[in-house]
């Protein structure tokens, strides 16, 4: 377990698919640092790179060119087997689809990526799930569970690693508002004590009134870099 | 071509090695079913057109009065041709080897109107060359006989028997000698222990046998074949004689049951074949259909016919069924000529016939289409039925989950680790994948051991008949009764550890109405040169009063132990005729007894009798005496048999004795001492006085093994196909197995689980459906290989199904195997998982 989040330091951080003709900059010298425990949310239109960023951060990518630092690990720089390590170690992921494993229970499919980790996987699990109130359906099945519920083992999944960075990747797309609320109230509480930053990727600006920071994404580029002085709970979020 | 025409064949394209797959799964069933069906056809008419130019008879008769039984059938409506031959077995000595010969008669100025022969080289007999014979193909290649070769064949000279310079007119091919079998409990020979000469009528009543004895009949091409067959088995029956049918007749009926062989194949391997690749184009259909539901939805939203929907995705199983048949026809046309061809050649049919049956491609064509739509019509069925609004919806799992069986029957299991679990519950996750792949297993082991038991069979039983069974190394046939001084000589060899001496007689063995004519052997009581095993396996002895008969005589002519059965004697009715042909050339000669089965021996090859030498020599005694006895009562036979030998009235026990002493077939069965070399113990053996023939068991049992080489290439061959088979199935479930879900794994592999970590759990699931599907599979291969064995077994080969537990071993391995390699290509695409886009996309 991390005693404190990272600081994620972009510098001039390029990604490029294709080439020639084809080629597209879905990331253009992006350059920014994240500190320990912000609750980031980047905001951009679809195709403004917003998700490449996360996936690049969550190692699931590899940059083009630039650096990528997260708690002092060269990102860019690690093998393969090292990257699947700092996926382990230093980073949760949620999805908008949740990716739940059908055929097993809410525990064991946090369970799952809990025993890749050692420990008391079990307990873990149960401690993850009760964390975004789902101690009451631990043994319930994915097709037994609503989206938002789904959505939120999808969390416990990504916490019970106790990652000190969380990439959400737009969890309440799926969603309606008021479980959205919920999902994204989760999230923030669980960088509240400053060991965790949390990467929200969203197209929803209203998602941003939550934020400690907003980063404003267009065509790859960082476009804007806005501090939010006075965020609202997101139980306060309208959309 | 219609957009969605384009979208079928940019699918096709996009997942080409998953219907490449199911492709060559068809094409490899058409083309087993066209190769063998074409094969079977073309040998049957190949051994036709033989026939019919050779007119190869469709009865032979044997003993009796010859020429009377002639006369008689030649006066029935429906009957084309009667000849009358003599047909004797002698020795015949070729470079000093001494081997067992058939000797037939035929006309020296021209060819007999039935039973001809085709000289393949030199000339037909001519009535001025007295001492020129034709050699039978196979035995002439074997011993490099060509016209104007010569050999030694044992004749009789006046009061001597010797043997007599032959010359070798020309080579030829016979319809009878085809697969030259001595007779039907002699079907398998080599032609360095047994050959067949055709010589002059009168040679071949100076080598030992009557003057006729004989008769071969070809039926009109238009008549009631089965009632004629049987108003002249009556008659002949009625005369003392014996009657063979076409489809008795050795060499036919070897082939006959060959060639149902590929008959057989023609059905049952192509069958497994298509079923393997119905079930892969399912599973892979329903995968395409599955993951296209939002798109069939959005179709079906915007106005499509539900029934354009259907047809759509029947057409991927019609495209890949039509294909894949036309190509296996193609092949396999071309392959059952090539199989035609070198099947004819090596063993000497004379005519090769390679026709084009329309049948082939209409059936062949037939299958693709039946496979490919009965494997399409689901997926398409349930293409049809997506509801738009739940297919556009996605995202929540359908279903519900559960603990496994495994885990419900074995709650421990519920602790396991959760990647344990997530393996039990894949298996039941698919339902129908998983059937598909167990199922898809038991098709790929019943292929395998089908081919593989036809292998073990085949040296399992060649290994019991000839070391377990028959334990002598060699059989030495002297021309004069074996008495107990031939016997020590024998013993007496360098190199022989025993010697015991042993008869063969043909008999007919009668039981109520129904008879069947095979040998009757005898041996010492005790004897160390044949085992007897009952057919439950446990061995027994010679019976002191009565006969062992072959197990399928029960069935032959419904006879069961304890039973009294009437033996007819009929190589000494034939060899007491020919004493007396001079002086009463048409007497008929009957010389039966009464032998009780005292039980029943469960052999491979042949049904035999079996006998001590006391106890035969009790029964033939018996039959002998009371023939004589029988015949002096009323007929002149004593009469005639003394005014032959120049012996006195009422000497009828001298008589019987005489009798007993004329040349039969009478043997001494060798054991060599261990390390004894074959070659030099046939010279040693060889060079005893009186020695007419010599058989090299073990050199039998080696020819046989190396003649089983294209039957060893056969299974060589089915095991690749069942590989492939096996391979294409389990490729396409497990592909699909992996690509269902690699929403879930990728999401595993960017929380941090290792490439190998999914790997195994992969794998887990992937080898617990193989284990599933072993365990039925065992149990089906092993009844399919029994059924199929079986339907080869007649009175010529007991093939009950023999299986060596390593065989089990081995085929299960094999499929492990096979599912581990089928597995890679899909571990390596999620292995190279874009992780990143992968995650985005909805469960499915």
């Amino acid at each position: 377990m991390n005693a404190s989040a990272p600081t994620i330091q972009l510098d001039g951080l390029t990604k490029t698919y294709g080439s020639g003709e084809t080629e597209v900059q879905a990331l253009k010298q992006a350059s920014f640092t994240i500190d320990a425990g912000q609750f980031v949310v980047m905001l951009g239109p679809s195709g403004s790179g917003k998700t490449t960023m996360l996936n690049v951060i969550g190692a699931i990518e590899e940059p083009t060119s630039g650096g990528l630092h997260v708690g002092g690990v060269d990102v860019p720089g690690l093998d393969q087997k090292g990257r699947t390590e700092y996926r382990r170690r230093e980073v949760g992921f949620i999805f908008q689809f949740y990716n739940l494993v059908p055929t097993l229970t809410a525990k064991e499919n946090v369970q799952l990526i809990a025993e890749i980790t050692g420990g008391d996987a079990g307990a873990r699990a149960e401690e993850a799930l009760a964390s975004v109130a789902l101690s009451d359906r631990l043994d319930h099945f994915p097709a037994q569970l609503s989206g938002g519920e789904q959505q939120r083992v999808a969390i416990a999944r990504a916490l019970v690693k106790d990652p000190p960075v969380l990439l959400s990747d737009e969890p309440t797309g799926a969603l309606d508002l008021e479980t959205g609320r919920q999902v994204l109230e989760l999230l923030h509480r669980s960088c509240r004590d400053g060991r965790r930053s949390v990467l929200l990727v969203t197209h929803n600006s209203a998602i941003a009134g939550m934020a400690d920071r907003v980063l404003h994404l267009r065509d790859g580029e960082v476009v804007a870099d806005d501090v939010v002085e006075q965020p609202v709970p997101a139980g306060e979020l309208d959309w | 071509m219609s957009t969605l025409g384009k979208k079928r064949r940019r699918d096709l394209r996009r997942r080409r090695w998953q219907f490449l797959a199911v492709l060559l799964t068809i094409t490899l069933g058409v083309m087993l079913f066209a190769a063998s069906f074409d094969s079977f056809r073309n040998l049957q008419a190949s051994y036709t057109k033989t026939y019919d130019d050779l007119d190869f008879a469709d009865l032979t008769i044997t003993g009796g009065d010859t020429a009377s039984i002639a006369r008689e059938v030649d006066e029935i409506d429906g009957v084309a041709a009667v000849e009358t031959r003599t047909q004797v077995d002698n020795p015949i000595k070729v470079d000093s080897t001494e081997v067992l010969g058939r000797i037939i008669g035929m006309p020296v100025d021209g060819q007999p109107s039935v039973d001809k022969v085709e000289i393949l080289e030199g000339s037909y007999l001519r009535p001025s060359e007295d001492t020129g014979v034709l050699v039978e193909k196979h035995f002439a290649d074997y011993w490099n006989l060509d016209p104007g070769s010569s050999l030694d064949v044992l004749l009789e000279q006046g009061q001597d028997v010797s043997f007599q310079k032959v010359t070798v007119l020309g080579v030829v091919a016979s319809a009878e000698y085809i697969w030259p079998a001595r007779s039907r409990q002699d079907v398998l020979t080599t032609p360095d222990d047994f050959g067949v000469l055709f010589v002059p009528q009168e040679m071949a009543e100076s080598g030992g046998g009557s003057s006729l004895n004989q008769v071969v009949v070809l039926y009109d091409a238009h008549a009631d074949a089965e009632a004629l067959t049987e108003e002249i088995t009556e008659q002949a029956n009625a005369a003392g004689a014996d009657v063979q049918t076409q489809a008795e007749q050795p060499s036919n009926a070897t082939l006959q049951e060959d060639v149902q062989g590929f008959g057989q194949l023609s059905y049952l391997f192509p069958l497994l074949f298509l079923t393997a690749a119905g079930l892969a184009t399912f599973v892979l259909l329903n995968r395409i259909v599955y993951s296209e539901r939002a798109q069939i939805g959005t179709l079906l939203a915007n106005g499509l016919a539900r029934r354009t929907v259907r047809r759509h995705y029947l057409g991927y199983g019609l495209i890949v069924g039509v294909t894949g048949a036309v190509l296996g026809v193609v092949l396999g046309m071309i392959a059952g000529s090539l199989v035609t061809g070198a099947y004819t050649r090596a063993i000497s049919v004379p005519d090769t016939v390679v026709r084009f049956y329309w049948i082939t491609p209409f059936v062949g064509i037939s299958f693709g289409v039946l496979v490919g739509w009965l494997s399409a019509v689901a997926p398409a069925h349930g293409a049809f039925h997506v509801s738009p609004a739940e297919a556009m919806r996605g995202g929540t799992p359908t279903g519900r989950g559960k603990p496994s069986i495994v885990e419900r029957l074995i709650p421990p299991l519920r602790h396991t680790p959760v990647r344990w679990r997530m393996t039990f519950r894949g298996i039941e996750r698919s339902k129908r994948r998983s059937l598909s792949t167990i199922l898809g297993v038991v098709l790929s082991l019943v292929l395998i051991l089908a081919s593989w038991g036809m292998l073990d069979t085949a040296q399992i039983l060649l290994h019991r008949q000839f070391d377990e069974i028959m334990k002598e190394d060699a059989q030495v046939w002297f021309d004069t009764l074996v008495t107990d001084t031939i016997v020590e000589d024998v013993a007496g060899v360098e190199g022989v550890v025993a010697a015991e001496a042993s008869s063969l007689l043909q008999v007919g063995v009668a039981y109520d109405d129904k008879s069947y004519t095979t040998e009757l052997e005898s041996f010492v009581p005790g004897t160390r040169m044949h085992d007897f095993y009952a057919p439950g396996g446990d061995e027994i002895d010679l019976a002191s009063d009565g006969i062992l008969v072959g197990e399928p005589m029960r069935d032959l002519i419904g006879v069961d132990e304890g039973d009294v059965v009437t033996l007819s004697f009929l190589t000494l009715e034939a060899q007491v005729k020919q004493l007396l042909a001079d002086v009463a050339p048409d007497l008929s000669v009957k010389i039966q007894s009464k032998a009780r089965v005292a039980g029943f021996v469960d052999e491979p090859l042949g049904t035999l009798a079996y006998v001590s030498n006391d106890e035969l020599q009790s029964i033939l005694g018996g039959a002998i005496k009371s023939t004589l006895e029988h015949a002096a009562s009323g007929e002149s036979l004593v009469g005639l048999l003394l005014q032959r030998l120049g012996r006195s009235q009422g000497d009828v026990d001298k008589l019987s004795e005489f009798v007993m002493e004329l040349p039969n077939v009478t043997t001494v069965l060798v054991r060599y001492a261990e390390g004894a070399n074959d070659g030099t113990m046939q010279q040693r053996l060889t060079d005893l006085d009186g020695v007419a023939a010599f058989v090299d068991v073990q050199g039998l049992f080696d020819t046989m093994q190396s003649a089983l080489g294209l039957f060893y290439i056969f299974i060589g061959v089915m095991l690749v196909f069942g590989a492939i088979m096996a391979f294409a199935l389990m490729f396409n479930t497990m592909s699909v197995n992996i690509a269902e879900r690699s929403t879930e794994l990728a999401t595993m592999r960017a929380s941090g689980v290792t490439a190998g970590q999914v790997a195994r759990l992969i794998t887990g699931e992937n080898l617990q459906l193989t284990l599933l599907g072993i365990a039925p599979g065992l149990v089906v291969g092993w009844l399919v290989s029994s059924w199929f064995m079986s339907s080869f077994s007649s009175d010529l080969f007991s093939f009950s199904l023999q299986m060596r537990w390593t065989t089990f071993l081995y085929g299960s391995l094999a499929i492990v195997v096979t599912a581990l390699v089928a597995q890679a290509p899909g571990l390596r695409a999620m292995r190279r998982f874009d992780i990143a886009k992968v995650v985005r996309e909805r469960s499915q």
